[in-house]
């Protein structure tokens, strides 16, 4: 939908942002398929924020699908389990795919059996059970956020006892290009994902529940809608096409009007709690069947890809393995996790999934941009959702000002990319910005280290 | 009759201008010279003559914020007098002058490069497109050098330096000249895979590898990492070497030239300061009739 159509429409969203080409229709009618279990997975221990899992396997440890590898290593931290039934192989350090830097991570062989640890895949009624148990239930599960932020979801689910929260959000925008996995599950298990919404509302007392889809999804929203038909408690809303409305920012503000303050403000300040399609659906897993976190779906798309899928892929499956069987064209030159706007470029096909990828995207011929200087057009500043004002960020950034781009808010940078999008300059704005937050970080941490 | 007169028009309209300009100014400076007698702040003027001995680069390796602060910080709260490092022992001898106190000479120090891993011995992992700065790329997948611990070669440390004492070689590694280098070690705060090292200047020969990983890992990756074979240690005749995890540690202090340690290096880690480059090349050299570089 073109921007002035979104405007005529009535439809709700935020001010700002952006409407790149979508690029959806790569892999929107691709019918969910199971990716078969490869002989030989990686699990790394760090896939969520916070504290990395402490591995509690040693070389050739049998272990069964569904068990226990990795312990949580505190509160906000998250269990990792095995995703198949086998051998463990080695415990070692892999670089991550998110920073670079080695974590631990545990390498299984299969042993074909693919069998459930015990304890695991019973069912249960989600609704009967209590609100504690739920968190408990999810926390052992090793559920995070699978929008691609991993934040683990036992935490969003006990919220401070002072926050009220009023309404919970589900998150079914999938704002970022090419990216269809969320679609496809709303699709398949609209049901579920509205069950899963009444189960979070009753965990975390709140009355009200949405959820927000896009208006390039009308089936999905139809699909929900019918789902939601006659209920009081829960509503469906489509939304403008604009990216970034799937940050959890934006889509209160695109559904209540409320703003989430800065310096570290979070949804429970403004009442709202906003949880991930495929989240919701791990939530629900979680609770009705204990099944932990081993499995998700990843959207394999990009120009470079001969057969752009969706797949329900074993979380520590290699890149190379996925790719293989999808086939690449020529000049398949990059492959990111997550979409084109704020994916990671990956350094090696070696690199296991994980938890928050939702995607796996080859682009090709991608090709890098010459950078201009700063004409003052003000483009990025009409497109940043954050009110920031991104041109002056990167002029301070090629300064290296980092203390002037402190007082001028860098911190509250989501890195959406918009300004990086719209700069006719072709400046690496985001970039900039992403470099200064590390260089500010860096800067604390030399003034902490005397203290201690 | 009409030009005249808009001519004399125009010069008188000058000379009114000029004249108030000047009674303008004249004013003013008198205004500003009473503020200035009025209002003068009392500082000490040992401070402007200290801040006239130092270079005044504002590295801050003295650990203040700058030339005026730590002229500031010797005067009024007792600071050493030697604490400026690139000044070394000329700053020290005028700020202690200055100050009345004694002259404590401090060890001249230089900075070096702990890797030798260029383009030539250490490949790529992937090609990257970012910032073309080191602690940028640093933070993209760990850099796109192979090996953890090297210099990613993108100059940073040549771009901060404030005398113009590094350059970039062709080999993607930097060059300290040890002459323009005051040890203000502005780069080793910058390099985000720490491997500038402030050393002392007597010193010529150290190894240039931090990869603490086993052999096997470094060899496949570079050409000239250490490889922990622990040939160093045997051959240095006055025990200085130690092996520090997988690398080794030299005792400066011992006495040792580390020379035989040097030669007997497989993988020439050892960096050889007054040959420039590896030390068998260097005998070669010699052997040649080239002569060592001086």
């Amino acid at each position: 939908m073109s921007s002035l159509g979104n405007l005529l429409s009535g439809l709700k969203s935020f001010p700002g942002g952006i409407h790149p080409p979508d690029s959806k229709e790569l892999s929107k009618s691709a019918q969910v398929q199971p990716f078969l279990p490869p002989a030989l997975v990686r699990v790394l221990m760090a896939q969520h924020i916070g504290a990395p899992a402490k591995p509690v396997v040693k070389k050739k440890d049998a272990v069964k699908r569904g068990q226990v590898v990795g312990e949580a290593a505190g509160f906000v931290s998250a269990c990792v389990h095995s995703p198949i039934s086998g051998i463990v192989k080695d415990v070692e350090d892999f670089p991550s795919p998110v920073t670079g830097r080695p974590v631990a991570s545990v390498v299984i062989e299969s042993d074909g059996e693919d069998a459930w640890a015990e304890g695991v895949n019973v069912r249960q009624d989600p609704m009967s059970v209590e609100p504690k148990r739920v968190v408990e239930l999810v926390q052992k599960a090793g559920v995070v956020g699978m929008g691609g932020a991993t934040f683990p979801t036992h935490v969003k689910l006990s919220p401070p006892p002072n926050a009220k929260i009023e309404h919970v959000i589900i998150n079914g925008v999938e704002c970022e290009p090419y990216l269809t996995s969320d679609y496809r599950l709303m699709l398949d298990q609209p049901d579920r994902i509205v069950t899963a919404l009444r189960l979070i509302m009753k965990t975390v007392g709140a009355p009200r529940g949405h959820i927000g889809v896009e208006a390039n999804k009308p089936d999905a929203f139809q699909a929900l809608s019918l789902a939601a038909k006659g209920s009081s408690d829960v509503q469906v809303h489509l939304l403008q096409v604009k990216y970034p409305q799937g940050a959890e920012h934006m889509l209160i503000k695109a559904l209540e009007g409320r703003e989430i303050p800065w310096k570290g403000g979070l949804p429970s300040a403004v009442g709202c709690l906003v949880h991930n399609a495929a989240t919701a659906i791990a939530i629900l897993d979680a609770v009705e069947f204990q099944r932990p976190l081993i499995e998700r779906l990843v959207c394999v798309t990009g120009e470079g890809v001969k057969i752009p899928a969706n797949l329900s892929v074993r979380i520590g499956t290699p890149i190379s393995a996925i790719l293989e069987q999808q086939g690449l064209h020529d000049g398949a030159n990059k492959v990111l996790f997550g979409g084109p706007m704020m994916g990671l470029a990956q350094a090696s096909l070696d690199t296991p999934t994980m938890k928050g990828v939702n995607g796996i995207l080859v682009l090709r011929n991608a090709a890098r941009w010459q950078r201009r200087p700063c004409i003052r057009c003000g483009r990025c500043v009409d497109a940043c959702p954050y009110r920031l004002i991104p041109s002056e960020l990167s002029i301070l950034g090629e300064r290296e000002d980092w203390d002037a781009a402190a007082v001028a808010n860098i911190m509250e940078c989501k890195e959406c990319g918009c300004c990086t999008y719209v700069c006719p300059s072709k400046r690496p704005i985001v970039q900039l910005v992403k470099f200064g937050k590390s260089e500010l970080a860096r800067k604390r941490r030399a003034q902490e280290k005397p203290k201690k | 009759m009409l030009p005249v007169m808009a001519l004399s028009a125009s010069a008188s309209v000058v000379v009114f201008a000029t004249v108030v300009m000047v009674i303008l100014g004249l004013l003013f400076a008198v205004g500003l010279a009473l503020a200035s007698e009025k209002l003068r702040v009392e500082r000490d003027a040992r401070i402007d003559r200290i801040l006239g001995s130092l270079p005044g680069v504002n590295c801050a390796a003295c650990g203040f914020q700058g030339c005026e602060a730590y002229a500031e910080a010797v005067v009024i709260a007792g600071a050493v007098t030697n604490g400026c490092v690139p000044g070394g022992a000329d700053a020290a001898k005028l700020v202690a002058e200055i100050m009345g106190v004694e002259f404590v000479e401090t060890e001249k120090m230089r900075a070096v490069v702990l890797c030798q891993g260029g383009k030539a011995e250490c490949k790529e992992r992937f090609q990257y497109d970012g910032e073309p700065d080191c602690r940028a790329a640093a933070g993209i997948m760990g850099g796109p050098k192979s090996c953890a611990y090297g210099c990613l070669g993108f100059g940073t440390c040549a771009a901060v330096c404030p005398f113009g004492a590094i350059r970039m070689g062709e080999d993607g590694l930097p060059d300290i000249d040890p002459d323009r280098c005051t040890a203000c070690g502005v780069c080793v705060k910058t390099c985000p895979r720490e491997i500038i090292k402030l050393l002392p200047a007597r010193v010529h020969v150290w190894v240039a590898c931090r990869n603490p990983d086993k052999g096997q890992a470094v060899k496949s990756i570079c050409s000239k990492g250490c490889i922990a074979c622990r040939l160093c240690v045997k051959a240095d005749q006055k025990n200085a070497i130690t092996m520090d995890g997988n690398l080794p540690s030299l005792n400066y202090d011992a006495g040792s030239d580390f020379l035989a340690a040097a030669e007997k290096c497989p993988q020439g880690c050892f960096f050889n300061e007054d040959t420039g480059c590896k030390v068998d090349e260097a005998t070669q050299n010699v052997a040649e009739g080239l002569g060592a570089i001086p």
